[in-house]
């Protein structure tokens, strides 16, 4: 090679290697080298920008090779000892200069796209160069001004780096505007958090690694340790020995992001008391770790009372239970149980009750539930009487209802009795006034004949008629002190009607007897329906026949008066019917009619033959009981 | 591979053929050429030795045709190369070529053209088009030569300023004021009316370590700007040829003499200009080939194909290809 062709292809070449973008350097350089010395082919490859550039493309061959910190290349072709020194010098250039291009592409494209405003400024701070967001941003600027570590421009913040290089500095404005507003956010939200946690009456702890990093007021009425004392280390102390696993178990799995369900816990307060609590925990991120949070709330007293009333409904007599919507039992009380012989709890009402008692509570539990109120209900079953208050209950979304039946099976029965005690008594009343008012009107009637007719016999009747008088009030006297008492017994029905026989007049014949369950009012019933065949009927004698038929005692009261016209024979022991120009008070009847259903007899009437009427009493034979 | 000198009207009996024409009968080929006739036309043509303006070369052989950049597709042993020599573009299309089949090829061939202006040079088919290549791959393997033949002179020149073909400032100068000074200090009045005339003489050429340095035919001048027949890369160092016929007809006879035969012929016009009458010692080289005057040439059978100028490059099949 000559000297001067030499120096002037390496000069040429040299020049070739300038910086740019990287692949038309290499283009470029490679070609003029192939040209210049005459070579067959270079192969350049450039490992930073994973970068390979064959000339030809198709270019495979093992040549000089040279690597440097950038390129690594084989050159192909006629290349001996000296070309290869000369390469080697010349290829560090293009090592240099595709370094440099390589960072500075790098560099220029970091500059232009950042999506942080750059400006190159001088000591004074003079605009040499802005970047495509610095120009989108700020427009063209000429100066910056000097910055805090924030700026605000255009209604956005911007942080603030500057970093020297000598005579320039580089000024780097990166947007920070959402990571403010987050901050402020969560700085708000921090604050909030800490206004909410000491305003609340549950006391609020946050912990990590087994420390306590908050605690609220609450939190120190609770434990009686101060803050300080919480959030000094105070940690594993606050929980009783066997309930430590417990608590272990809880931090791991919310920690571990499972959900924690809330659960109640001892506690021990600084001054050794235990205390009940329940716990509500979750976790967050709160300066920058992830912390476990927990709200305490004090259930000692709802724990207690929840065993007090437990024990209540547990002993109570009252059936207690709660169902759900299908009728699925899901609490019971003993009592309860006992009723239905059998634990209740996940059956269902249809397969403890027969299908229409089953039917008719489901329906109240679910109008109870539906109205949300309370359902009462008198029932009936297995010959009981129950008041069942149906009462509707939620509990965290879960509609349910709560049934509550008392037995009053012996208060209703006594209501009962009370009422027909009460009926009866103003019955006695009626009778009082009606019997007594008759016997003393005929005494009254018969003085009166004696004034007129001075007759000494007609005084025998009037003795009698207020003997009657005084003979009924001193029975129904009696009668009523038996009725309070509201006792039956077992009687002769033939010495009762013998009894009453005595006080009247016309004849009364008495065959046959049996007993039966009565009372004094027996006594009544035979008075008042002798003295209707006297009064009314105005017979001459009566025939009292007794006889058991079944399981009843028949007794037909016959006399030979006048009858009872048949149209009202249906209405003649009514309250208050009166028949006839001798008719009185109508109550006589009527209470033959109630006593004899007291007992659990009827009575009625019939036609006698020839003339007269037939009462006819059905009671109860007592060897039927 | 036969070669035929035809008159133009002939062209139209030709099946398929490659056709070298010159510009004389541009226009009549263009009424003459069926659709398998591929080529270019070229100021001027050459068979058997002698340069004609009226009649064509067409040449019979089994040949596939490729436009532009499809001729990295290309399949064979040597590629001939008919480039728009007024045409920058043609250059880089060369070099896309090169890049996908690398020396798998011969390349060997010229610029085609008019020495007054840009024409439609290339065709293929009916259709004929400019700022383009046209590559015709052959199966046969060519040996080739090339030479110029041009002197350097003591003058250096830095081309601080190019851009393409243009040479805007020679030693931080007005190209064209360093070019017509440097001349003048030779003996030789360069003006802008004068410049093809002048400049003929006075090539640049681009030192290479090794190999001929690759001449650049200054062939207009644009103002102060001055148009090469090649690409002149920034930085180029420049020497300043003359010409010398005798050492111009010796590249000639080297490059016959190199390849023993030779069956194609592309010679630079500028030469034939320069060498005027002297031409007919040249193209006693030529004998027995066939080719083209050209703006520009191409042979390259190793390493990077370079577009030359004032060149004569010759080429002869292979015995054994």
């Amino acid at each position: 090679m000559q000297k001067d062709k030499l120096l002037a292809a390496v000069l040429e070449l040299e020049k070739t290697a300038k910086p740019g973008a990287v692949e038309e350097v290499l283009k470029t350089f490679g070609r003029e080298l192939l040209v210049l010395f005459d070579l067959d082919a270079f192969i350049v490859e450039v490992p930073l920008i994973e970068l390979l550039v064959k000339i030809p493309e198709n270019a495979s061959c093992e040549g000089f090779s040279f690597e440097g910190a950038a390129i690594k290349v084989t050159v192909c072709g006629d290349i001996d000892g000296k070309l290869e020194k000369i390469l080697r010098d010349i290829l560090k250039k293009l090592d240099d200069v595709v370094l440099h291009s390589v960072y500075y592409e790098f560099t220029s494209k970091v500059f232009e796209r950042s999506t942080d405003a750059i400006f190159i400024v001088d000591r004074e701070r003079r605009v040499l160069q802005q970047n495509k967001k610095a120009r989108e941003i700020f427009g063209n600027v000429e100066k910056l001004p000097e910055f805090g570590s924030v700026c605000e421009f255009g209604g956005k913040f911007y942080s603030v780096a500057e970093y020297d290089f000598d005579r320039v500095k580089a000024v780097v404005l990166r947007d920070v505007t959402k990571i403010k507003r987050l901050e402020e956010a969560a700085k708000e939200s921090e604050e909030m958090f800490r206004t909410l946690a000491e305003a609340t009456p549950v006391a609020v702890l946050a912990y990590t690694d087994e420390r306590f990093v908050f605690a609220n007021r609450a939190a120190e009425e609770i434990t009686g340790y101060s803050r300080d004392e919480l959030l000094s280390g105070i940690f594993w102390e606050l929980f009783p020995e066997d309930e430590k696993e417990k608590v272990k178990a809880a931090m791991q799995k919310r920690l571990s992001g499972e959900t924690v369900e809330p659960y109640v816990l001892r506690i021990r307060r600084k001054d050794g008391k235990e205390k009940i609590v329940q716990v509500y925990g979750s976790t967050a991120f709160w300066k920058g770790r992830r912390v476990g949070i927990v709200a305490i709330s004090d259930v000692t007293r709802i724990v207690e009372l929840e065993e007090k009333y437990r024990k209540i409904v547990e002993s109570s007599p009252n059936h207690v239970a709660v169902v759900d919507l299908d009728g699925r039992f899901v609490e019971a009380n003993p009592a309860m149980a006992r009723s239905v012989g059998t634990n209740p709890v996940g059956k269902t009402l249809a397969e403890l009750f027969d299908r229409d008692t089953a039917e008719d509570m489901l329906r109240k539990v679910r109008e109870a539930i539906e109205k949300g109120s309370i359902v009462e209900a008198k029932e009936e079953r297995d010959e009981r009487v129950f008041i069942t208050s149906y009462i509707p209950l939620e509990f965290g979304g879960v509609r349910r209802c709560s049934m509550i039946a008392r037995d009053v099976t012996k208060i209703e029965e006594e209501r009962k009795r009370l009422e027909e005690l009460t009926k009866m008594l103003e019955l006695i009343n009626s009778i009082l006034r009606h019997d007594v008012l008759n016997a003393l009107t005929s005494a009254r009637a018969f003085l009166e004949v004696y004034e007129e007719e001075k007759d000494e016999s007609i005084l025998e009747k009037v003795k009698a008629a207020i003997d009657r008088a005084v003979s009924i009030i001193r029975n129904v006297r009696s009668f009523e002190q038996i009725v309070k008492r509201g006792e039956l017994r077992v009687v002769s029905v033939k010495k009762f009607a013998e009894d009453v026989a005595k006080n009247f007049d016309v004849p009364i014949s008495v065959e046959g007897d049996c007993e039966v369950l009565a009372d004094e009012g027996l006594r009544t019933i035979f008075e008042n329906i002798f003295q209707n065949a006297v009064q009314h009927g105005e017979t001459d004698r009566i025939d009292v026949k007794i006889k058991p038929v079944g399981n009843w005692c028949e007794v037909r009261i016959a006399d030979y008066g006048k009858g009872v016209p048949d149209e009202i024979k249906d209405k003649i022991f009514e309250e208050g019917f009166k028949h006839g120009p001798r008719a009185s008070t109508g109550l006589g009847l009527y209470a033959v009619k109630k006593l004899v259903e007291r007992y659990g007899g009827e009575v009625w009437v019939e036609d006698n033959k020839p003339h007269g009427a037939v009462f006819v009493l059905r009671l109860r034979r007592f060897e039927a009981r | 591979m036969e070669a035929e000198l035809l008159r133009v009207e002939e062209v139209a009996e030709l099946g398929r053929a490659i056709v070298i024409a010159p510009e004389n009968v541009a226009k009549d080929l263009r009424e003459f050429v069926g659709e398998d006739v591929v080529g270019g036309i070229f100021p001027g043509v050459i068979f058997d030795g002698k340069v004609y303006n009226d009649r064509v070369v067409a040449v019979r052989c089994d040949f596939e045709v490729y436009r532009g950049s499809s001729a990295a597709n290309a399949k064979g042993r040597t590629l001939l190369t008919i480039l728009d020599g007024w045409s920058e573009r043609a250059e880089s299309l060369l070099e896309d070529v090169y890049a996908k089949l690398g020396n798998s090829v011969t390349y060997f061939g010229g610029g085609a053209g008019s020495l007054n202006g840009k024409i439609d040079c290339l065709f293929i088919g009916k259709e004929f088009f400019r700022d383009d290549a046209v590559f015709v791959a052959l199966r046969e393997s060519f040996d080739v030569a090339i030479r110029h033949g041009w002197i350097a002179t003591e003058r250096t020149f830095f081309a601080n300023r190019t851009s393409g073909r243009k040479i805007i400032e020679l030693d931080w100068e007005p190209a064209f004021d360093v070019y017509a000074s440097t001349l003048h200090e030779l003996g030789a009045e360069l003006r802008r009316e004068n410049f093809l005339d002048v400049a003929k003489a006075y090539p640049f050429s681009i030192t290479r370590a090794r190999g001929e340095d690759i001449v650049r035919d200054p062939i207009a001048v644009e103002g102060d700007e001055i148009v090469c027949a090649g690409r002149v890369a920034e930085g180029s160092l420049l020497r300043l040829m003359r010409g010398d016929k005798e050492s111009l007809i010796r590249a000639a006879e080297f490059c016959a003499e190199e390849l023993g035969c030779v069956e194609i012929t592309l010679d630079c016009v500028s030469r034939v200009l320069y060498l005027g009458e002297d031409f007919r010692r040249e193209a006693k080289f030529m004998r027995g080939s066939f080719g083209a005057l050209t703006i520009g040439e191409v042979a390259c059978v190793r390493g990077y194909p370079i577009f030359h100028n004032k060149t004569v490059v010759m080429g002869c099949r292979r015995t054994n290809s």
